[in-house]
Parts: structure tokens; C-alpha cells; sequence
């Protein structure tokens, strides 16, 4: 309690010494910068960007307050004056690699491709190690399912930086894509060791593991997402379609119990399964 | 104020927060391992057996008197006597940043705000001084794991094949076909007996043997026989078999006879509005299983949500395309008479996890339509029609 005290108590002057440097020797705009973040980090969005506003009035300029506005208006959904916000602060600062990656976000989320990755490569040419730009580039050619492309740049991105779970995801997800199931496998793993609620991970694990012949590997992953998120359709049809693989199976090789139990087991994870409900029927009869 | 407990403050780990980790790209210099600095090198012997508060206290006066390197060494040994104390690690970050030690700074912050997300000031400097590039420390290296080694001998193996295109365009690979119906489902059944399911499959059979044949595409069918497979299945093979492109095929059918002609559905969001808030919603809920922190309403930007939502609609919108193509490329190919490019609510087509297309290949109530879709010669027409959309 007495140390929580007092840092509230320095903390004010402190700011006032050491945020000069960053911001202006203006105290107001310190004063207003300062209130404003605390707001921001607090949830009141509307109220933060009032006072950012006047902070920007005051110092137009400041591409802190700039970028801050932008996050703002990206979570208010107003992607175009966001836009604004960040292009400006890379029109000032031509080594802000944060607005300049949001740019690129925000031009992809506008379907243009090309003129996202300009801006993320924007960003590498600042700092070669920037992993969250590699990161986005590998997205970028992950969604246009150019594989040898994503694994290009989310290994850098990996290697730049191993600590985010969607990295491993879209890199496991694209060494899938040509073949390399051991070094998915991996990159799967190293996300679940990183989130182990990261049910799209698991889902894709799942496949990994089953082309491999390992099945009950495979549903083990399922039936996990479904213990995380019992709602997952994807799970459910995994699931669903490897029992019924099970059922064909043992129904070919004369099996009709072991047929059953997989069919029944399909109808849990599918209740509308029609191939399910007609064989069991047909079973039965 | 938002009336946050103590509790949650700091529970609420620091990626949890709008402003850090990748959801707004505020990492930079990863764990400098400030603890690792040997105790007996600081140069205040006299401070040695103080408790952390008086260590703070000590460093907090030298900052405010401007002596940032005095401060440094006893915060540096209060972090160490205490390393959960959120408040020694601001004044650290502050006395680092006095010095213009960067990355110091930037991680003496990190930590305060990890511990404590509340605490504005650390906060605020660490996304100030992130915003730009900060210098990062190597990692050390661990030995590898006997899948990490399984895994470089694959990568040796196979990643110097690989040749990278540069390009942007979507690039469509592996292909699912799937032939409607099936066993016990007969599908539209033609008034001289001509079943959908099998004239759906002989096509899909042909089309997967000449793109095989004829381009680097590898295919999948849903179904080889005649068999029924669950609509789930089908959407759940394309995934397991990670698809670019998605064709269901199909004949259709109607009351009236005189119905006649091909035409190409996709699904869009302008077909189903609901079933896009349906997908958006699903999405949202899967980023919040795999990062709980997302959950927290008006705090958090979800990145990776925006980018699930952009892979669907990127999805949709080739969907769109691949329709247009396949059908222009059969307008001239094949007599049929084109009733265009559809969109709808398929289960196959909202389903998938890639673009998507279903063709219906003529009307099999039509007499007319019916009579050529009972040749073999004609079905390999279609497949043949079928597969120069690919070349698109």
C-alpha cells in the first residue's frame, strides 16, 4: 500500500521530467497526453480521443498522440480517418514502423494486397528484425495460398520473434500446404505451447497427425477444441467424418459391431449425419 | 472509472491489453534478463541488506535529482530482491530511459506494465519508445528436440524444390471435387430414369483425370463410388486435404420441363447476410478461445479476428470469381444454354474453408438436356469445359 502511495504521488512530476524528451515542454499537452492514455487503457474510447484531440491541437505533430487516435478510430471502426491518423504520423516520422504497419493492415482489410505489402515492406527497410511486419507479409501470402512465399516470411518472423501462437498457426498451416507435415507438426505444437486454447491449432493439428495415419492422435485434438469450445463445427466435423471413416472400415471388413459404435459415435459429433442414421438403420434391419 | 478490481488489473496480462503485443505490434525488444546482472557489481555496498522499498525509495531521489545512473543500481537490486514489485520496475524503466538505454528501458517497462496494466506511465512510455525500432537480445539456443531434428531433415529434403512465385494472385493448387449425392441419394432422377449422382460423378471423375493429367493441380474427390457422404464430411475433407478451390457438382432439376441450361452458384455475403454475421460471430468466438484476453469488450483491437474476417471475404470474393470463370469458359464450350452465375446459401459452399463453387451441369427434367447428359462422350465434354476454368 505504501509503495502504490507513493508512486501515485511521484508519478505526476515524474512524468513532467521524463516524458519531455518524448512529447514537448509544454505541460498541458504532457498533462492532456497523459489522461488521455489512462482513459484509452480504461475503456472510455470516446473520452480518450476527445482529450488526444486537444492534445493534437496543441501539438500537431505529435505522432504518439497521432498513432493513439488511430488505434482509436480502428477500434470506433472508422477505418478511414484511422487511415488518415497513421498516414500521417509516416508522413513525420519516417521511422514509425507501428503507423506504418497499421497502414498496411488497413489497406489489406481494403482487399489491396499490393498496397499493403508496400507498406509492410515499409517497415522491414527500418528494422530488418520487425517481426510482426514479417508477420503480416507471410499472412498476406498465406491468404492468397502462396505457401512457399508465407513460409519465407513467417520464418523470419518466427525467428525474429517466437512468442506469438498465430505465427506458428499460419507457418504450420503453410508447411501443410507443400508437404513438410513433420515441420508443421512442429510449428502446431510450438503454438499450442504458447496458447494452449488455440483451437484452430488444434484442428489443424488434427489432420496433420491423422494423414499421417495417426487417428486417434488426431481426435484426441478434436475432442479437446470440443472440451475448449463445445460449439466448434470444425471439431465436430473432423470428428464426424474420421468415425465415419472408422465405420467403413470395420463395416467392409465384416465388423458390424465395431460399425455400429463408430456410426453412433459420427451421430454424436453430427446428429443430422445422413450416411450415419441410413446405415444404422440398415444395420439394424 | 471503470471499476476494475485489483484482482483482474493484474491478472490481465499485458498482451491482453489494445495497445500491446501484436495486437497493435508494440513488441520490440524481447526479455532482456535484467536479474542476470550479478549482485555483487552494484556500487552500493551500503544498500546491500535494505529491502526493496528503501532500494526505490533511494533510486526514485537520484531520479528526480536527474542522476539516472545512480538510480540505476539500486533499482536494479530492488527488481532483483523483488521481482513482482511493478513499481521498481517503472523507475528502472524510467532511470534506463534518463540514460537513453533504450532497450533497457523498453523492457524495465514492459515488466512494469506486465505486472501491473494499470500503471499508466510505464504503459504509455513503452508504447512511446516501441513505436519506432528498439534493438532486441539474441535468444539462447536450446538442443533440439528429436522432432525438430525430423524436422530439419524434411526441411533439407524438401524446401529446396519449393520455388517461390512473388506473385500476389491466388494460387490454386489442390483441388477438392465433389459429385453430389450418392448411394442411397439419387439425387434428381430424369423422366428416362438418368440419375444425378452418377452423371455428377462420371463428370467429377473426368474432371479430376484431366486436370491431373494436364497441370500441376492435384485433386480429391469427395467420393470415387457410389456411396452417400454427409454434407459435413464433404466441407470437412476439403479442409483435411487443405483445398484451394472447392468445386461441388451438381444437375439440376425443376417442375417445369421446358428449365433447361448450366448454371455456377457461390456463396457471398450478398447472398447470405445472416449467414455472414453467423461466420463473423463463430470467428469472434474462436479468437476468444485462443486468446481470452480478447473477450474484454472496448479494450482489446482483435487482430487476428480482423484477419479471419478478410480471409472470408477474400474467400467469397474469389469464390465469385472462379464462378464467372467456369461459366464463360462453358458458355462457349458446351450447347447449353447459360442461365449465369448465382449466388446462395450452399451448406458445401458456406461451409469451406477456401473458395468455393458448385456447377450445375444442365437440367436433367429437361428431355433434351437429359439425352446428352446420358452420353459419356458429353459428360467428358463438360469435365473438359469444366477444367479450362482452372486455367483462370
Amino acid at each position: 500500500m505504501i509503495a502504490r502511495g507513493l508512486r501515485y504521488a511521484f508519478g505526476a512530476a515524474l512524468v513532467l521530467v521524463l516524458a519531455a524528451p518524448m512529447l514537448r515542454a509544454d505541460a498541458t499537452v504532457d498533462r492532456l497526453v497523459f489522461e488521455a492514455a489512462d482513459l484509452h487503457y480504461k475503456g472510455e474510447i470516446d473520452k480518450a480521443a476527445d482529450m488526444f484531440e486537444k492534445a493534437a491541437a496543441a501539438d500537431p505533430k505529435n505522432v504518439y498522440v497521432q498513432n493513439q487516435l488511430g488505434v482509436i478510430n480502428v477500434k470506433k471502426k472508422n477505418y478511414a480517418a484511422a487511415l488518415k491518423n497513421f498516414s500521417r504520423v509516416a508522413a513525420l516520422d519516417p521511422r514509425n514502423t507501428f503507423a506504418m504497419r497499421w497502414m498496411g493492415l488497413l489497406l489489406l482489410r481494403e482487399g489491396k494486397m499490393e498496397e499493403a505489402r508496400v507498406w509492410f515492406e515499409k517497415a522491414l527497410s527500418v528494422d530488418k528484425k520487425d517481426a510482426d511486419a514479417y508477420y503480416f507479409l507471410g499472412t498476406l501470402y498465406y491468404l492468397a495460398h502462396n505457401p512457399e512465399k508465407a513460409i519465407f516470411y513467417l520464418k523470419k518472423a518466427r525467428d525474429a520473434d517466437s512468442d506469438e501462437a498465430e505465427t506458428h498457426y499460419r507457418l504450420g498451416g503453410s508447411f501443410a500446404d507443400v508437404g513438410m507435415v513433420k515441420n508443421a507438426q512442429l510449428e502446431y505444437l510450438r503454438a499450442l505451447a504458447i496458447s494452449k486454447r488455440h483451437t484452430r491449432t488444434k484442428n489443424a493439428l488434427g489432420w496433420v497427425l491423422y494423414n499421417q495415419e495417426d487417428v486417434e492422435g488426431a481426435m484426441a485434438q478434436w475432442r479437446e477444441t470440443l472440451d475448449i469450445s463445445p460449439q466448434d463445427t470444425e471439431a465436430r466435423e473432423n470428428l464426424a467424418r474420421a468415425n465415419n471413416s472408422l465405420a467403413w472400415q470395420a463395416f467392409s471388413s465384416g465388423n458390424r459391431i465395431a460399425a455400429k459404435r463408430y456410426w453412433q459415435q459420427t451421430l454424436v459429433y453430427d446428429p443430422k449425419n445422413k450416411a450415419a442414421t441410413y446405415y444404422l438403420d440398415m444395420i439394424k434391419q | 472509472m471503470k471499476p476494475f478490481s485489483e484482482k483482474k488489473e493484474r491478472k490481465q496480462s499485458a498482451e491482453g491489453h489494445p495497445l500491446f503485443g501484436r495486437r497493435v505490434f508494440l513488441r520490440a525488444a524481447g526479455g532482456l534478463s535484467l536479474l542476470a546482472l550479478p549482485l555483487t557489481a552494484l556500487p552500493f555496498p551500503a544498500l546491500a541488506r535494505e529491502n526493496a522499498m528503501d532500494l526505490c525509495m533511494a533510486g526514485q531521489d537520484a531520479i528526480a535529482s536527474g542522476d539516472f545512473a545512480g538510480a540505476v543500481g539500486p533499482l536494479a537490486k530492488a527488481v532483483s530482491l523483488e521481482p513482482e514489485n511493478d513499481w521498481c520496475w517503472g523507475l528502472l524503466g524510467r532511470a534506463y530511459h534518463g540514460l537513453k538505454k533504450i532497450p533497457e528501458a523498453v523492457a524495465a517497462f514492459r515488466k512494469a506494465a506486465d505486472l501491473n496494466p494499470s500503471d499508466t506511465y510505464s504503459r504509455m512510455m513503452l508504447e512511446m519508445l516501441t513505436q519506432r525500432p528498439v534493438a532486441r537480445q539474441e535468444k539462447p539456443q536450446k538442443p533440439m528436440t528429436a522432432l525438430e531434428l525430423e524436422a530439419e531433415k524434411e526441411e533439407r529434403l524438401i524446401a529446396q524444390r519449393l520455388s517461390a512465385s512473388s506473385g500476389l494472385s491466388y494460387q490454386v493448387r489442390r483441388v477438392v471435387i465433389d459429385p453430389g449425392h450418392g448411394g442411397f441419394d439419387p439425387g434428381a432422377v430424369g423422366k428416362g430414369g438418368l440419375k444425378e449422382k452418377d452423371v455428377a460423378l462420371d463428370i467429377a471423375l473426368a474432371l479430376a483425370e484431366i486436370l491431373e493429367a494436364g497441370s500441376s493441380v492435384q485433386t480429391r474427390l469427395t467420393r470415387t463410388g457410389d456411396y452417400y457422404v454427409a454434407l459435413s464430411d464433404r466441407t470437412a475433407a476439403a479442409n483435411q486435404f487443405r483445398a484451394d478451390l472447392f468445386v461441388s457438382i451438381h444437375i439440376n432439376a425443376a417442375e417445369k420441363r421446358a428449365a433447361r441450361g448450366f448454371e455456377t452458384y457461390y456463396c457471398s455475403r450478398k447472398a447470405s447476410t445472416k449467414e455472414a454475421e453467423r461466420v463473423a460471430a463463430f470467428e469472434n468466438t474462436v479468437v476468444k478461445y485462443d486468446n481470452p484476453a480478447a473477450s474484454e469488450p472496448g479494450f482489446q483491437i482483435d487482430l487476428e479476428a480482423m484477419l479471419l474476417g478478410m480471409e472470408q471475404e477474400l474467400y467469397w470474393k474469389k469464390s465469385g470469381t472462379f464462378a464467372e470463370t467456369f461459366q464463360k469458359r462453358s458458355e462457349s464450350a458446351l450447347p447449353f444454354e447459360s442461365r449465369g452465375v448465382q449466388s446462395a446459401n450452399f451448406f458445401v459452399l458456406r461451409r469451406a474453408k477456401m473458395p468455393a463453387i458448385l456447377l450445375e451441369a444442365g437440367f436433367i427434367s429437361n428431355p433434351e438436356n437429359e439425352s446428352w447428359l446420358a452420353r459419356p462422350e458429353f459428360r467428358r465434354k463438360i469435365a473438359m469445359a469444366f477444367a479450362k476454368g482452372f486455367a483462370a
